[in-house]
C-alpha cells in the first residue's frame, strides 16, 4: 500500500540530493553571519572593531531606489531621507556620485547638477570634457561630520543656468544618477544605556539604513521558546512597520559568557541554560533583562527568560504588548493578561471596507496639505481577500481645496495608484485665488494591489507661459493644495472572497494565517530539532505577519511533526527541509518530479485542460508542465514554497516552505520577504534559485472562503469553468430550435388555416 | 371533443412560455459571463462555431437546426455585443485621447446597427411560411371580377405590348377580366394598340401622383372585385390568376396577394460579373426568402406589380397611397393597419426585365431608399396604431436596411483611422477584439447561410450594400429630414450597350474608397514593416482592410459594364419544332433558345434549306400547332437560326403565350444551381475582387470613351 508514496519520496530525495548546491553536506556558513548577498554591488557592510570604531557602506539600492535615478525636466529634484543609529557617532563621511550627464542639444549651458545635506550643498557634479565619450562619471564628496544626524536628508538638484534657464528641459533626461552611488561612514559606537523603557532601541530604530539585523540566540528549541521568538519577531514587525529585517540565529544548548556573537542581540532561554551572571539566581518568573553583551562592549543583550519555557513565552507576550516603563535593567512579571483573541477579518492595519475609506483616516490633516508644487501620499492596506473578480474602476471621491495666482494658471492635480497614471484635474484658478471641488474619479482595479497601496495626489502649479519659459513648477508657499479629510475610496460593492490555495495572498497580507491576526488559526511545524534556517525563515514570517496586520502572533502555536494531531483543524505552515520534516513528503507530494514520462503526462493533461476546459487552464508558461520544464532547466533550486488544502482539515491551506538544505532556506528568506518580489509570487508553487522566483498554477483540492451572492457565485463558477458555459449554451439553443420549431409550426398552421 | 385538445394545446404553450423565459435569461446571463482571458474567449468561440459547422454539416436544411444555428448566433452576438458596450468603449479609461471616443463612438454606433439588422433579419426570416395556393370554386360562374392595371409612363411600346398581350392570355373568363392600359405618357400609339386588341385605354387629364395617382385614377374608373396590378415589362404567366385568386377568395380578410418579382434577364451584378442564372440574383433572398418570412407574421408587403388587390381593401384606405414615392409599401402597410391580412405566394406568376445598368439599379434603390425613409418618417411602423409587434419589426428591419449606407462606409473605412493616424476605434486589444469579433461573425455566416440557402450567397449582400452606400447616403439622409423632398423616377427597364464600357461616373466613390484601403494596406505594411505600432493590431486592421478591399473590388467589377445588344434577352427554352421551308420540304428538331424576335434550333436532321429563306416554324399549341413566318438568319450542320417575320398580332399573342404564359415558366428559371459555400462565396468574390481592380486599373490607366447608351433616366414631378 505505502509503496508508491515510498517511491516518489525516494524520488524527491533524489531530488532534493541533486538541488544541493556543491552536492549533499553539512551546511557551509555559521548560523551568526550571513553569505553576502548576490546581487547588490555595494552591500551595506558593517565593521566593528574591539575599540568601537565602526565602518558602514551603502548605496541608493539600499534606500529602496529600484532604479537608475533619472533627473529630468519635472523630476530634477530628488531627496532620500538617510537615517543613522543613535549609538553610534560619525567621524567620516563620504559620498560617491556615480552619474553620467547626457549629451544635450543646448551646447554650452552651464546647468548643473547639486548635491545636498541636509540641506547644505556638498558640491556640483563636474561635467565631462567637451565632446568626449558620453560615460559613467564618479566624483566623491566628502560631508563634515557635524552635518551627520541620527536623520539626514540627501537631495539631488538641479541648478539652472542663469542664462539658459529652460534650456534641456522637454528634451528627456538631462543627467543620470547610478543606484549604485553609495556612502561610506565611519566614527566610533557609543555605549548604550540598558534601560527597559528605551526599548526597542538600540535592537530597531526606525530611520535608519539598509535591513535592520537582530540577531537571536536560543538556549532551546523547545516549542514555546520557538512560540515566544515568534511572538518577539512580530512585535518588532509591527514597530518596523515593514521594515526589512534579518533575524540571524543561533542556537546554543551550552551558553557561556564568551560564546556569543558581537552586536546587539536577543536571547530567549529558561534561566538553567544561562551563563550564571546573566539572571540572579533563582529568578521568580517571567524575567527580562537588559545586559552588556560579554564578546562586545558596545553590545547589548535582549534577556527574555524564565524557569519554564512557558515562562519565556509569557517574557516575550508581555514585551511585545507593554515595553516596561521602568527605568531599571530587569523585571520579572507575574504572569501576563493576554488581550481576548481576535476575531476573523479584523487586523488594525486592514481597512474596513463596510464603509467608505475616508482620507482622514488614513492621514492627519497635516499631511493633506501640500505647499507649492508636491505630492499628498495615502498609503492603506486593504483586506488581501476583497474579491475585485471582473471590476474595471473603484470609485474615488476627491474634495480638495486649492490657493492658486491667477497666472498659475496652467495647474494641476495628477493622481497616481501605486505609481500608475489614473487621472488629471486642471486646477482652475479663481478669483478669490481659492478653489474648492469635489470631482468622482474612477481609478483602475488593475492597478489595485490585494494589500498594500499607496495614492499620490500630486499638486502642480504652473504658470501661463509657455513651457520653454516655465520649465519648473511652482515651488511657492502661496500656493497650496489641500485634500479634505471627507475625501474617500468607496470598496463598499467589492465582495470578501476567495479562492484558496493562492500563494499570492501570502505576500500580499499573509492571508489566509492572518485572517486571525493574532494566528490563533495558525499552527507552525517545525522539526525536532529545527536548523537556524528554518527557525530564521518563522521569525522573519511572524516579522511580516506582525507588520502586515499590526499585530504580534501572540497565539501562534509551534509543533513537532509527531504532534499534527493536535492541530489539525488549523491552517499550518511547514517549514523545513525533506529530511528534518518528514510531513513536507506528503504535502508537497502533488508536485510533479522531473521525469521525461511526468513530463510527457502532464503535458497531456495541460493540452486536455487547453482544449476541455472543464476548469480554466493556468496561465501560459506558469502550468504543471512548465514547471517540469524549469525544473530540468534552473541550475541551483534553493527550495518551493507550496500552498495546498490541507489534508488534515477541510477549509484549511498548508504552506510548505522546503528548502534543499539550511543554507537553501536561509537564502529563500531574503528573496520571498522582498517586496520587489512580491509579485513573482502567485498559485500555487513558487520555486526560489538564485535568479529569483518562479511561481506555477498546479491542479489541486481548492476551497472558496468568504461569501458571494448567489448569481455573483454562479457568475463565478461559470467563469472558472468555461465548458459549462458551451455545454448549456448549445443545450439551451437546440432546445430553443426544437421549441420554436413547433411554435412557429402551430403559428403557421393558425396563418394558412385562416386562409 | 374538440375543445380538449386546444385546451392542452394551451396549456402545453403556457408551459413552453413559462420554460422560454428563465432559458432565456438563462441565455442572456450566459452570454455577459466573463472570461479569465482573450484565449479562453476564442476558444469558446471555436467551441460554439464547431458545433454550429457540425449541426449544419450532418441536418442541413432541417428547421430546427436552422433555429438552432440562429440561437448560437445571438448567443455569441449578444456576448459580443456585451462585451463591446461594457468594456471597449473607454469611458473612464485615461489612455483614451479625447479625439479617439468620436471613432470609438461612430464605430460602435455602426456596430448597434448591424446587430439590430441581424436580430430583425433573424425574426424575418426564421421561418418562412411557404403558402400555397388555395384552389377557386368548382363553378367558374362564381369567380369573381378582376380588373387588370398596366400602368406605363416613357416606356416604349415593344416593351408593353407583350404585358398587354400576355395579360389578354390570362385564363379567366373574358367577361370577368377587364385589362386597363394606364398610359401616363398620353402616347398616341398606345392608344392605338388598346384599341385595336379591344382593351380599355385610360389617360390622365393631369398627372399628379406619379404611378399610385395613375392607379388610383383608373381605380376610379374601374368596378372589377380585384385589381391585378402589373409593371409594363412584367409579363404575367396564363394561370396567373387562377393561382392568386383563390387565396383572397377562400380568405374575406386578405387584403392582397403578392407573388414575386421575376427577372428573365441578368441584372447588372449578374450581367457584368457573367453569373446569370450561376449565382442567386439580387431580388432572389427578398422574394425567396423574406416576403415568405414576412407572410408568417402577416407581414408581406405589396411590391407594386405582380399582385391582386381587393378593391373594398383599396377603398378603405382611398386608394393606393401617394405620399411616398414607395407607394407600394407604403399601401401595403396602411392595409395592414386597418386590420387587412396580407398573403404571399412564393410561386412566379410573372417575369420582368431587371434593370439593364448598374447606372439604373441605383437609381431605382435610390427611389426605393427614399420612399422607405418617407414612410419611416410619415407613418413609422413601430409607433402607428394597428399593427401587431411582430408586423412592426417585419416593417421596421424593411426600413432599417435602407440605412444601411452609413454603417456600411464607417465599416468600410473604420480600421483605416488606426492604419492612417493609429487613432484607435476600439478600447481593448486586438487578441481580445479577433476572439470576441470573429465567433458573431463565422455563426452568422454560417445561420446565415442556412437560412439563405440558394437564394443568396455568403458575403454578397455586402458586395450589394456597399454598390448602394455612397449613392442612398444623401436621399436617405435628406429623406429622413425632410420626407416630402424629392420626385419619383421611373426605372429604366430596357436598354441596349452596344460596347463594353467601364462606367467611370458611378464607379467614382468606389474608387475612392479603393483608394482609401489601397493606401490603408500600405501604410499598415509600412506599419508593420517599420514597428509602427503594436504588431496584432497593425495585422487585425490590415485583415479588415484586406476584406474591405474585396468587397470594394467586386463592386469595381460590377461598375464594368458588359455589351446588352440585345432588347430581350432570350430563353432557354426547348420545345420540338417543325420547319417547313418555301419548297415544303419538312425539318425537325428543337428550340434551344427562343425570344420574340428569333430562335435557335438544333435540327433532328440536316437538310436543304438556304440563308435567307422564309419558312414556317411550327411549334406545339394547346391541342394543336402555331406557325409562325420566320426567315432563316443563320445556319450550320446542325443549328439554324430564326427570325421572326412581321407577325400579325394573334400569331404575337400567341407566341407570348408560348413564351412566357406557361403556367411553369418560371418556376425554376431563377433559382441557382449551385448551393451556397461560404469559402467558395469568398473565394469567388475574391476573385471578383482581383477582375474588378484590374479593370477599374485598365479604365484608369487606358480610357476609353464611354459609349452611347439610351437616356433612360426621366425624372417626373410630384406634380
Amino acid at each position: 500500500m505505502k509503496c508508491p508514496s515510498m517511491i516518489r519520496s525516494a524520488l524527491f530525495l533524489c531530488l532534493a540530493i541533486l538541488w544541493l548546491p556543491g552536492g549533499a553536506g553539512p551546511a557551509r556558513a555559521s548560523g551568526s553571519s550571513l553569505p553576502a548577498p548576490q546581487s547588490a554591488t555595494v552591500p551595506p557592510v558593517a565593521g566593528i572593531d574591539g575599540q568601537g570604531t565602526f565602518l558602514k557602506t551603502f548605496s541608493l539600492r539600499d534606500l529602496q531606489v529600484g532604479k537608475d535615478i533619472r533627473l529630468a525636466g519635472n523630476s530634477a529634484d530628488r531627496s532620500f531621507q538617510i537615517g543613522l543609529s543613535p549609538d553610534t557617532l560619525v567621524q567620516n563621511a563620504l559620498i560617491r556620485v556615480l552619474y553620467r550627464f547626457h549629451r544635450s542639444l543646448f551646447r554650452g549651458i552651464r546647468t548643473n547638477l547639486a548635491v545636498d545635506w541636509n540641506g547644505i550643498l556638498l558640491g556640483t557634479l563636474p561635467y565631462p570634457p567637451e565632446n568626449g565619450p558620453v560615460q559613467d562619471q564618479a566624483v566623491t564628496f566628502s560631508i563634515p561630520s557635524f552635518l551627520m544626524n541620527t536623520r539626514n536628508t540627501l537631495r539631488f538638484r538641479i541648478v539652472k543656468d542663469p542664462k539658459n534657464p529652460c534650456a534641456n528641459f522637454g528634451l528627456g533626461s538631462f543627467v543620470t544618477v547610478r543606484r549604485s552611488t553609495s556612502i561610506r561612514i565611519s566614527g566610533r559606537k557609543i555605549r548604550v544605556p540598558e534601560r527597559l523603557s528605551d526599548l526597542p532601541f538600540p535592537f530597531l530604530y526606525p530611520s535608519i539604513v539598509g535591513p535592520r539585523r537582530i540577531p537571536f540566540v536560543f538556549g532551546s528549541t523547545e516549542p514555546a521558546i520557538l512560540e515566544a521568538g515568534g511572538i518577539l519577531s512580530s512585535g518588532f514587525g509591527v514597530l518596523g512597520n515593514y521594515l526589512s529585517f534579518r533575524f540571524p540565529v543561533l542556537i546554543s544548548h551550552s551558553l557561556s559568557a564568551t560564546n556569543f556573537p558581537t552586536g546587539h542581540l536577543v536571547l530567549l532561554a529558561i534561566d538553567k541554560d544561562l551563563p550564571p551572571t546573566f539572571a540572579p539566581s533563582p529568578i521568580r518568573g517571567p524575567y527580562l533583562a537588559l545586559l552588556p553583551n560579554p564578546s562586545d562592549p558596545f553590545g547589548r543583550i535582549l534577556l527574555v527568560s524564565g524557569r519554564t519555557p512557558e515562562e519565556v513565552k509569557v517574557a516575550a507576550s508581555r514585551l511585545v504588548l507593554r515595553i516596561p516603563d521602568r527605568e531599571s535593567s530587569s523585571t520579572t512579571f507575574g504572569g501576563v493578561s493576554l488581550p481576548p483573541p481576535r476575531g476573523s477579518d479584523d487586523a488594525p492595519r486592514w481597512l474596513s471596507v463596510d464603509r467608505v475609506i475616508r482620507f482622514g483616516s488614513l492621514s492627519g490633516p497635516a499631511d493633506l496639505t501640500v505647499h507649492g508644487t508636491g505630492t499628498v501620499k495615502l498609503a492603506f492596506s486593504l483586506p488581501p481577500d476583497l474579491f475585485s473578480w471582473h471590476r474595471k474602476w473603484v470609485p474615488v471621491h476627491v474634495h480638495f481645496r486649492v490657493r492658486t495666482l491667477n497666472r498659475e494658471n496652467r495647474s494641476r492635480l495628477d493622481i497616481f495608484l501605486n505609481h500608475r497614471y489614473q487621472e488629471s484635474l486642471p486646477l482652475d484658478p479663481s478669483d478669490s485665488g481659492r478653489g474648492d471641488r469635489s470631482v468622482d474619479i474612477p481609478v483602475a482595479v488593475r492597478d489595485l494591489t490585494p494589500f498594500r497601496n499607496q495614492l499620490n495626489f500630486n499638486f502642480n502649479f504652473r504658470n501661463s507661459l509657455p513651457s520653454i519659459f516655465s520649465c519648473t513648477m511652482n515651488k511657492s508657499p502661496e500656493l497650496s493644495g489641500t485634500l479634505m479629510p471627507d475625501s474617500y475610496i468607496d470598496l463598499r460593492s467589492f465582495p470578501r472572497f476567495s479562492n484558496l490555495p493562492d500563494l499570492r495572498l501570502i505576500p500580499n497580507g499573509g492571508y489566509p494565517f492572518t485572517r486571525y491576526a493574532d494566528l490563533s488559526r495558525t499552527a507552525v511545524i517545525l522539526s525536532d530539532t529545527p536548523g537556524y534556517g528554518d527557525i530564521q525563515v518563522f521569525l522573519h514570517m511572524m516579522a511580516t505577519f506582525g507588520a502586515q496586520t499590526g499585530t504580534p502572533s501572540l497565539r501562534v502555536t509551534v509543533v513537532n511533526p509527531e504532534e499534527i494531531g493536535s492541530v489539525r483543524e488549523k491552517d499550518l505552515i511547514l517549514i523545513g527541509t525533506y529530511d528534518s520534516n518528514p510531513l513536507l513528503l506528503g504535502l508537497t507530494g502533488s508536485l510533479p518530479w522531473e521525469s521525461e514520462k511526468n513530463f510527457q503526462r502532464l503535458r497531456t493533461q495541460n493540452l486536455l485542460l487547453e482544449l476541455f476546459r472543464w476548469n480554466n487552464p493556468p496561465p501560459a508558461h506558469f502550468g504543471p508542465s512548465d514547471l517540469v520544464s524549469y525544473f530540468r532547466n534552473v541550475r541551483m533550486p534553493l527550495g518551493i514554497l507550496m500552498e495546498t488544502a490541507s489534508p488534515y482539515s477541510s477549509h484549511h491551506v498548508a504552506l510548505s516552505l522546503v528548502g534543499v538544505s539550511q543554507d537553501g532556506i536561509r537564502s529563500m528568506d531574503r528573496i520571498l520577504f522582498d517586496p520587489r518580489q512580491f509579485p513573482k509570487i502567485f498559485g500555487d508553487a513558487t520555486v526560489a534559485s538564485p535568479e529569483g522566483l518562479s511561481s506555477f498554477v498546479l491542479p489541486g483540492p481548492s476551497y472558496k472562503i468568504g461569501h458571494l451572492d448567489p448569481l455573483e457565485s454562479l457568475r463565478f463558477w461559470f467563469y472558472s469553468h468555461p465548458i459549462g458555459i458551451v455545454v448549456l449554451v448549445v443545450l439551451l439553443a437546440v432546445a430553443g430550435g426544437v421549441g420554436l420549431q413547433s411554435l412557429y409550426k402551430s403559428y403557421a398552421r393558425r396563418t394558412r388555416g385562416t386562409t | 371533443m374538440t375543445e380538449e385538445p386546444s385546451f392542452s394545446r394551451t396549456i402545453v404553450r403556457f408551459a413552453g412560455w413559462i420554460a422560454a423565459i428563465p432559458a432565456v435569461a438563462l441565455f442572456l446571463f450566459l452570454a455577459t459571463i466573463p472570461v479569465s482571458d482573450w484565449r479562453t474567449q476564442l476558444w469558446l468561440g471555436i467551441a460554439v462555431f464547431a458545433v454550429a459547422l457540425l449541426l449544419k454539416t450532418i441536418l442541413d436544411g432541417k428547421r430546427w437546426v436552422i433555429l438552432t444555428l440562429i440561437s448560437l448566433s445571438l448567443f455569441v452576438t449578444f456576448r459580443y455585443a456585451w462585451w463591446r458596450a461594457t468594456q471597449t468603449l473607454g469611458i473612464g479609461d485615461p489612455q483614451v485621447h479625447w479625439y479617439e471616443y468620436p471613432f470609438i463612438f461612430i464605430l460602435f454606433g455602426a456596430e448597434i446597427y448591424s446587430w439590430l439588422i441581424l436580430v430583425f433579419g433573424y425574426f424575418q426570416t426564421a421561418f418562412p411560411l411557404s403558402r400555397k395556393a388555395d384552389p377557386l370554386p368548382a363553378d367558374i360562374g362564381g369567380w369573381p371580377t378582376v380588373d387588370i392595371f398596366i400602368p406605363t409612363y416613357n416606356e416604349p411600346l415593344s416593351i408593353v405590348r407583350a404585358t398587354v398581350l400576355a395579360a389578354i392570355n390570362i385564363d379567366w373568363p373574358p367577361d370577368k377580366k377587364r385589362i386597363y392600359l394606364l398610359d401616363d405618357g398620353d402616347r398616341r400609339e398606345f392608344e392605338e394598340f388598346a384599341r385595336t386588341l379591344g382593351i380599355d385605354y385610360l389617360a390622365r387629364p393631369e398627372h399628379k401622383h406619379a404611378k399610385a395617382g395613375n392607379l388610383n385614377f383608373a381605380l376610379s374608373r374601374s368596378e372589377g372585385k380585384y385589381i391585378a396590378v402589373f409593371d409594363c415589362d412584367h409579363i404575367p404567366t396564363r394561370s396567373f390568376l387562377q393561382t392568386t385568386v383563390g387565396i383572397p377568395e377562400k380568405n374575406p380578410k386578405v387584403g392582397f396577394v403578392q407573388t414575386p418579382h421575376h427577372f428573365y434577364s441578368p441584372d447588372p451584378y449578374e450581367r457584368n460579373l457573367d453569373v446569370f442564372q450561376k449565382l442567386p440574383n439580387e431580388g432572389e433572398l427578398f422574394y425567396g426568402i423574406i416576403q415568405d418570412g414576412n407572410d408568417l407574421w402577416n407581414a408581406a408587403t405589396f411590391c407594386g406589380s405582380c399582385t391582386v388587390i381587393r378593391r373594398e381593401a383599396l377603398d378603405e384606405i382611398q386608394g393606393f397611397a401617394v405620399d411616398t414615392v414607395t407607394e407600394d409599401a407604403h399601401t401595403s402597410l396602411k392595409l395592414h393597419r386597418r386590420g387587412w391580412e396580407s398573403a404571399y405566394l412564393n410561386l412566379p406568376q410573372a417575369a420582368g426585365l431587371a434593370t439593364p445598368t448598374l447606372s439604373a439599379h441605383i437609381r431605382q434603390r435610390i427611389r426605393w431608399a427614399r420612399g422607405m425613409i418617407q414612410v419611416f418618417r410619415i407613418e413609422n411602423p413601430l409607433f402607428v396604431s394597428g399593427l401587431r409587434l411582430s408586423q412592426r419589426l417585419c416593417y421596421i428591419n424593411g426600413m432599417l436596411f435602407f440605412l444601411s449606407s452609413l454603417p456600411r462606409i464607417v465599416f468600410l473605412t473604420a480600421p483605416l483611422a488606426y492604419l492612417y493616424f493609429g487613432i484607435r476605434i476600439f478600447d481593448a486589444d486586438a487578441y481580445s477584439i479577433a476572439s470576441y469579433a470573429f465567433p458573431p461573425i463565422a455563426l452568422s455566416l454560417i445561420a446565415n447561410a442556412a437560412i439563405h440557402g440558394k437564394h443568396r450567397h455568403s458575403f454578397w449582400n455586402q458586395v450589394y450594400e456597399t454598390t448602394l452606400a455612397p449613392y442612398i447616403l444623401l436621399p436617405t439622409f435628406l429623406a429622413l429630414i425632410n420626407p416630402r423632398l424629392g420626385t419619383f423616377n421611373v426605372t429604366a427597364k430596357e436598354g441596349r450597350i452596344e460596347q463594353a464600357f467601364y462606367d467611370r461616373k458611378i464607379a467614382r466613390p468606389f474608387v475612392v474608397l479603393w483608394l482609401l484601403n489601397l493606401g490603408g494596406l500600405i501604410s499598415g505594411i509600412v506599419r508593420y514593416s517599420g514597428g509602427f505600432g503594436e504588431i496584432p493590431t497593425i495585422l487585425l486592421t490590415l485583415a479588415w482592410t484586406l476584406h474591405n478591399l474585396i468587397i470594394v473590388g467586386t463592386t469595381l467589377a460590377v461598375s464594368w459594364e458588359r455589351a446588352q445588344r440585345r432588347d430581350r434577352p432570350r430563353l432557354n427554352l426547348n420545345l420540338p419544332v417543325r420547319i417547313t421551308s418555301s419548297s415544303g420540304q419538312v425539318l425537325f428538331g428543337e428550340t434551344e433558345d427562343f425570344s420574340d424576335y428569333g430562335t435557335r434550333i438544333r435540327l433532328a436532321k440536316s437538310g436543304p434549306v438556304s440563308m435567307r429563306e422564309t419558312v414556317l416554324l411550327e411549334v406545339p399549341f394547346r391541342e394543336g400547332v402555331q406557325g409562325f413566318p420566320a426567315e432563316i438568319v443563320g445556319m450550320d450542320e446542325s443549328n439554324l437560326r430564326l427570325n421572326f417575320q412581321p407577325l400579325t398580332l394573334e400569331e404575337e399573342q400567341r407566341l407570348m403565350l408560348i413564351l412566357y404564359g406557361r403556367a411553369d415558366a418560371w418556376v425554376r428559371f431563377g433559382v441557382a444551381q449551385q448551393n451556397d459555400s461560404i469559402l467558395k462565396s469568398l473565394w469567388n468574390i475574391s476573385l471578383f475582387a482581383l477582375i474588378g481592380q484590374g479593370r477599374v486599373l485598365k479604365a484608369l490607366l487606358w480610357s476609353s470613351p464611354k459609349p452611347e447608351i439610351p437616356k433612360t433616366r426621366l425624372l417626373r414631378g410630384p406634380s
